[in-house]
C-alpha cells in the first residue's frame, strides 16, 4: 500500500520531482562519461606517448572524482531538501489520517529509490551517448582514428557511477528519514500559514558594512595586482582571505544597502513595484548570502579554470608553432656546467679535442648523417675568455637594476629573482646561418654594434627598456652600441616553452675570444624528407651512438649531444597536454557551472512557492501582469547576476595575475581564451536562469 | 435627517448594479447554482451588509464584483461600465483604479511596513511619487494607525493590521470599498474599533460593500441585505433607527433565516 502511495505521489507530482531528477541524471551523466575516459580512449589508434597522456588524464580525473562526488552530493541533497519542503502539508494529512512517523518515512523513502533509480538508469543511458561522442572528440583532437562504429562501454566506470550515487541516495535517504521523523504534526498542517519570520537587520549596519565589504575587496585586489602570485612573503594568503571576507560581508549587507539607498530617493523607490521588489530581496537576502557566497566562489574557480586550463593549451600551441622551426636540437655544455667551469681546464674533455665542432663529430660518427639530415647550423655561445674571466662584465641583474621598467607583478618579482647570469656573447655569422637555414632576413652589424637576442616574446618589452636606458655594452674591453633594430628573435633551440635564450649579445665574429670553448652549443638540424618518416630513424641512431651519455654523468663528456629535442615529439606530446587540459578545464567548469546554477534555480522555485501569498495580494490590488512579470524578473535576475558579476570581478583580478604568469611560460593571453570563457558560461548560466523565471512565473500564475 | 435611501431615488446612477447575475459550477449533469439571478444596486455613499449563511452564495457574490471570477450569466455594472465585458488586460487597471480590498486575514505582504503597504496601494496605481507620502500619512491618520507606520505586519496587533488594510483600502479614493468578513478574525474590542472606523470612512463619502456572517459587524451598515441559497431572500434598511433596534431587526432575520440564530429560538 505504501509503495502504491509512494509511486503515485511520483507521478501526480512530477513536476516537483522533476528538479531533483534532473540533478540526479545530469550527475550519473556526466560522471560516467568523464570515469569512462580509459576505456574510450583504448578503442582510438594512438600513439604511446599520447596513450600515456590519457593514463595521466585518467589519473587526474579518478583524483577529482572525490571532489566531484562531495559537490555532487551536497547539491542531490539540496535539492531533495527542496522537495521535501514543498510537501510538509501532505505529511500531515498522513499523520491526522494516522499513519505511524514511519510509514511516512517509509513512503520518503520509496519515492526517493523509485526516483533514484530511473534517473540513476536514464543517466546512465545519456552517459554511454556522451562517452560516445565524447570518443569521436577524443580522437580528433588526438588526431587519431578510430577504425569503422565502435561502442563502447565501461563496466569499470559503470560500476564505480552506481556505487558513487548509490552512497549519494544513502545520504539523502537518512537525511530524509531523520527530517521527516523529526516533524511535528502541528508544524506540518500550519506548513501553509506560517511564513518564514523575517529577521531585521539595522540598514545603517548594512550600510556600514556594505562600504568596508568594498574596501576590504580594494585592498585585496590591489595586493594581488601590486604583488602577483609569485612573490615570497604572505600577500597572496592575506590577498585570499581580504577578498573572501569582503565578499561574504558583501552578500551579507549589499541589499540593505541597495534599499537604503533606494529609499533615498523617493522618486524611484516609490515607483510601480520597485519597494516590493527591494523587500523581497532583503528578507531573503537574510538567508540566501551564505549560500550566495558559496555560489560566488564556485563560479570563480569555475571561470577560472576553465580560463586558465584554455589559454594553457592554447598557450602552449601557439608558443609550439615557434618552438619548432627546426625540425630536431642537439643541446650540449663543452665545458661542463657552469658551476664547475672556474675549475676546470678549457683544455680538458672530448669537446675540445674536436674544436668544438659538433658537426663534424655527428657527421663522424652517424654513417647515414648525409642521408638523414639537409641542413645543420651550430650556434655556440661564449660567456668565458682565454683567462677565464667573463666576456661581458655586466651581469643580467644588474642591467634589470638598471632599468626603469614598471612591469606587472610578476614580471617584477622575476626581475628581482634574477641570479647573476651573465651576458654570453654569439658570433653574428652562426646567428645568420641559422636564419639562412629558416628563410629568414640575415641581419648585418658594423663593427661597433650588437644585437640582443631574447626568443621569450613576453620579455621583448622589458628587453626593449633595458636597451632604450642601457644603450651600450662593453665586451672584452670594448664598446659596444645596441643597432637601431636591436632585438633577434629566431629561437636558440627546439622548445616547448616560450624560449630558450633571453640575454645573449649577437657580437661581430672577431669579439669572439680565439681558442676558447663555448659554454652553451646548438645543433639545429633539418631532415632530409618528412618528420614523421625521417625522425624515427634520426631519433634512434642519435640514441644508439649516445644513449650512454645524453642526459646523465657529467656535462663535460656528454658531448656533443646532452640534450636532444625533436618537433615532431613535441607536437605529439603537446597534442596530449591539450586533450587532458582541455578536458579537465571542462569537466570542472561544467560540473561546478551547473552546480551553481542547479542551486539559484532551486533556492528561486522554491521562493516562488513561497511566494504565491504575496503575489496574489499584488494582483489583487490590481497590479497589471506585465508589471508583476518584471519584479519577478529583477528578482530571479539579481540572484542570478549579482554572484555572476562579482565573480567575474574576482576571475579578472585574478586572471590577469595569473595572465603574466602564463604568458611568461608560453607568450599567451589570456585574454583570448576569456572570450570564449565567459560566452560559455552566459549560455549555460543564462540557460538555466531563464528556464527559472519561466517556471517561477508558471508558478505564480497556476495559483 | 434624510433617509438612508433617499440616494437610492430612481434618477441618481448607482455606483454598483447587480442584474440578474448567475454563477453556475460543476458540469451538465450535475450544475450547483452558487447565484440564481441576484439583482440589487448600490448608490454611492452607501454602506451595505451582505449577510447570509454558509453556502448561500455571498462570498461568491463579492469574487464576481471585485472580477476575481466571472458570472455565468447576467451584468455587473460598476460606475455604469459593464465589467462582465472586460477583457483580462482591463481587468486589473478596473480592480487598482475603483476597487478597494479588505479580507479577513489583512493580507498585508509581510516584507513591507504599514507605511509600504499603504504606498504600494498607490505606486502600483501609478501616482506621482511626491504626492504618496502625504496620502500615505493623512488615511493613517483617519484609521489611527500613525503611530504603526513603520512596523511590520508581524509587529502589530490583528486590530492595526486590519486596519492598515482597510487604509491600503482606500487611500486610491476607489468607487467601492469591498470587505470579506473584515472582523472575522479579530476580538471583540477590535472589532468593534475596525467597524467605526468603517463607519467614518463611509460618513466621509466612501461606499463600502461588507460581507459578513456577524450580525453585530452587520448592524453598522446603513442596509444589510440578506442572500439564501443563491438569491437575495430580504432586505432591510436601518433608516434613522438607532444600531441596537437595527442589530435586534438582523437578529430576528438572521433567526428566521435558519442561519446561527436558528438554535436560539
Amino acid at each position: 500500500m505504501y509503495a502504491k502511495i509512494a509511486l503515485g505521489n511520483v507521478r501526480k507530482s512530477f513536476r516537483d520531482f522533476s528538479v531533483f531528477f534532473l540533478t540526479l541524471a545530469f550527475g550519473v551523466c556526466v560522471f560516467y562519461a568523464f570515469g569512462s575516459i580509459t576505456d574510450q580512449a583504448a578503442v582510438i589508434q594512438m600513439g604511446e606517448d599520447q596513450r600515456r597522456m590519457v593514463q595521466a588524464l585518467t589519473d587526474i580525473l579518478s583524483g577529482l572524482s572525490v571532489f566531484v562526488v562531495i559537490i555532487l552530493g551536497f547539491l542531490v541533497v539540496y535539492a531533495n531538501r527542496f522537495l521535501i519542503r514543498r510537501r510538509k502539508r501532505e505529511f500531515g494529512i498522513y499523520l491526522t489520517l494516522g499513519m505511524d512517523i514511519r510509514h511516512v518515512s517509509l513512503i520518503v523513502v520509496i519515492e526517493t529509490l523509485a526516483v533514484g533509480v530511473v534517473a540513476l538508469a536514464v543517466g546512465l543511458l545519456l552517459g554511454l551517448a556522451l562517452s560516445q561522442v565524447m570518443m569521436y572528440v577524443t580522437a580528433g583532437l588526438f588526431e587519431a582514428t578510430i577504425k569503422g562504429f565502435v561502442f563502447a562501454f565501461s563496466p569499470s566506470a559503470c560500476l564505480s557511477t552506481v556505487a558513487c550515487f548509490a552512497g549519494i541516495f544513502l545520504v539523502t535517504l537518512v537525511f530524509n528519514v531523520t527530517t521527516v521523523s523529526r516533524y511535528r504534526l502541528i508544524d506540518l498542517i500550519n506548513a501553509d500559514k506560517v511564513s518564514e519570520k523575517v529577521r531585521l537587520r539595522s540598514l545603517p549596519l548594512s550600510v556600514v558594512l556594505f562600504l568596508v565589504s568594498l574596501a576590504l575587496i580594494g585592498v585585496a585586489y590591489k595586493v594581488l595586482l601590486e604583488h602577483g602570485m609569485m612573490e615570497e612573503g604572505p600577500y597572496f594568503a592575506i590577498a585570499t582571505g581580504l577578498v573572501t571576507v569582503g565578499t561574504l560581508l558583501f552578500f551579507f549587507s549589499i541589499s540593505g544597502f541597495a534599499l537604503r539607498a533606494l529609499q533615498a530617493s523617493p522618486r524611484a523607490y516609490l515607483k510601480g513595484l520597485n519597494m516590493f521588489v527591494m523587500r523581497q530581496l532583503n528578507s531573503r537576502i537574510n538567508t540566501a548570502w551564505l549560500s550566495i557566497s558559496m555560489v560566488c566562489a564556485m563560479l570563480f574557480l569555475a571561470i577560472c579554470g576553465v580560463c586558465t586550463g584554455f589559454s594553457v593549451a592554447t598557450g602552449m600551441n601557439e608558443s609550439l608553432k615557434v618552438g619548432t622551426r627546426y625540425d630536431m636540437s642537439l643541446v650540449s655544455y663543452p665545458m661542463g656546467m657552469a658551476s664547475a667551469l672556474v675549475s676546470a681546464d678549457p683544455e680538458e674533455g672530448p669537446a675540445a679535442a674536436d674544436g668544438y665542432d659538433a658537426i663534424a663529430r655527428l657527421r663522424a660518427d652517424l654513417p647515414n648523417y648525409d642521408e638523414l639530415f639537409r641542413d645543420a647550423v651550430q650556434v655556440n655561445q661564449y660567456t668565458y675568455d682565454a683567462e677565464g674571466n667573463p666576456v661581458v662584465d655586466t651581469t643580467v641583474e644588474e642591467l634589470f637594476a638598471n632599468t626603469d621598467f614598471t612591469g606587472n607583478a610578476t614580471m617584477q618579482t622575476m626581475m628581482q629573482g634574477n641570479t647573476d647570469q651573465r651576458l654570453v656573447i654569439v658570433p653574428v655569422s652562426q646567428y645568420n646561418a641559422l636564419a639562412q637555414m629558416v628563410g629568414e632576413k640575415n641581419v648585418e652589424l658594423a663593427a661597433d654594434e650588437c644585437l640582443l637576442w631574447n626568443d621569450m616574446s613576453s620579455l621583448d618589452e622589458l628587453w626593449e627598456a633595458v636597451i632604450a636606458q642601457n644603450p651600450e655594452v662593453e665586451v672584452d674591453g670594448q664598446t659596444l652600441r645596441f643597432a637601431d633594430e636591436p632585438l633577434a628573435r629566431l629561437p636558440f633551440s627546439d622548445s616547448s616553452a616560450g624560449g630558450t635564450v633571453s640575454g645573449a649579445l649577437i657580437v661581430p665574429d672577431d669579439l669572439v675570444p680565439e681558442g676558447v670553448g663555448p659554454t652553451t652549443t646548438v645543433v639545429n638540424l633539418m631532415y632530409n624528407g618528412e618528420r614523421s618518416e625521417v625522425e624515427p630513424v634520426a631519433v634512434a641512431v642519435i640514441d644508439g651512438a649516445y644513449g650512454d651519455i645524453m642526459n646523465q654523468g657529467s656535462t663535460l663528456d656528454a658531448w656533443p649531444v646532452w640534450m636532444c629535442t625533436t618537433a615532431q615529439s613535441l607536437l605529439d606530446q603537446a597534442s596530449g597536454t591539450t586533450v587532458v587540459v582541455t578536458y579537465l578545464a571542462i569537466y570542472i567548469g561544467v560540473i561546478l557551472l551547473v552546480c551553481c546554477a542547479t542551486v539559484l534555480a532551486l533556492q528561486q522555485l522554491s521562493e516562488a512557492a513561497d511566494n504565491v501569498g504575496r503575489y496574489r495580494v499584488l494582483a489583487e490590488l490590481g497590479a497589471e501582469k506585465r508589471m508583476v512579470d518584471h519584479a519577478l524578473l529583477a528578482q530571479v535576475g539579481v540572484y542570478f547576476l549579482f554572484p555572476l558579476v562579482v565573480a567575474v570581478a574576482h576571475a579578472a583580478v585574478a586572471l590577469s595575475v595569473v595572465n603574466d604568469i602564463v604568458a611568461l611560460l608560453t607568450g599567451f593571453q589570456i585574454g583570448t581564451a576569456l572570450v570564449g570563457t565567459v560566452a560559455f558560461v552566459v549560455a549555460l548560466y543564462g540557460g538555466y536562469f531563464l528556464v527559472t523565471y519561466l517556471t517561477s512565473r508558471s508558478i505564480l500564475s497556476r495559483a | 435627517m434624510a433617509p438612508a435611501h433617499a440616494p437610492r431615488a430612481p434618477h441618481a446612477r448607482p455606483v454598483l448594479s447587480c442584474q440578474d447575475v448567475e454563477k453556475l459550477y460543476g458540469t451538465r449533469s450535475n450544475v450547483t447554482r452558487a447565484l440564481d439571478g441576484v439583482s440589487f444596486d448600490v448608490a454611492a455613499g452607501e454602506y451595505i451588509a451582505i449577510m447570509g449563511p454558509s453556502g448561500s452564495g455571498k462570498t461568491t457574490l463579492l469574487n464576481c464584483v471585485s472580477t476575481i471570477d466571472r458570472p455565468t450569466s447576467g451584468h455587473i455594472y460598476v460606475d455604469g461600465q459593464d465589467i462582465t465585458a472586460l477583457r483580462s488586460g482591463q481587468l486589473s487597471k478596473f480592480r487598482r483604479e475603483r476597487l478597494g480590498f479588505v479580507f479577513q486575514d489583512s493580507n498585508l505582504l509581510d516584507t513591507l511596513t504599514a507605511r509600504e503597504n499603504i504606498a504600494l496601494a498607490l505606486t502600483i496605481n501609478h501616482a506621482p511619487a511626491r504626492e504618496v507620502p502625504a496620502r500615505v500619512e493623512q488615511v493613517a491618520a483617519r484609521l489611527g494607525v500613525a503611530d504603526v507606520l513603520d512596523k511590520f505586519p508581524h509587529q502589530m496587533s490583528g486590530g492595526q493590521k486590519q486596519r492598515v488594510a482597510a487604509a491600503r483600502a482606500i487611500v486610491t479614493n476607489p468607487s467601492l470599498v469591498l470587505a470579506d468578513e473584515p472582523t472575522g478574525a479579530l476580538d471583540s474590542k477590535n472589532s468593534r474599533r475596525l467597524l467605526e472606523s468603517l463607519e467614518a470612512l463611509n460618513a466621509d463619502g466612501a461606499t463600502i460593500i461588507m460581507v459578513t456572517h456577524d450580525s453585530f459587524a452587520a448592524s453598522y451598515a446603513r442596509r444589510a441585505l440578506f442572500l439564501k441559497d443563491g438569491r437575495v431572500w430580504n432586505e432591510i434598511v436601518r433608516g434613522t433607527k438607532t444600531r441596537k433596534a437595527f442589530f435586534d431587526e438582523i437578529m430576528d432575520v438572521v433567526s428566521f433565516l435558519g442561519g446561527e440564530g436558528a438554535d436560539v429560538r
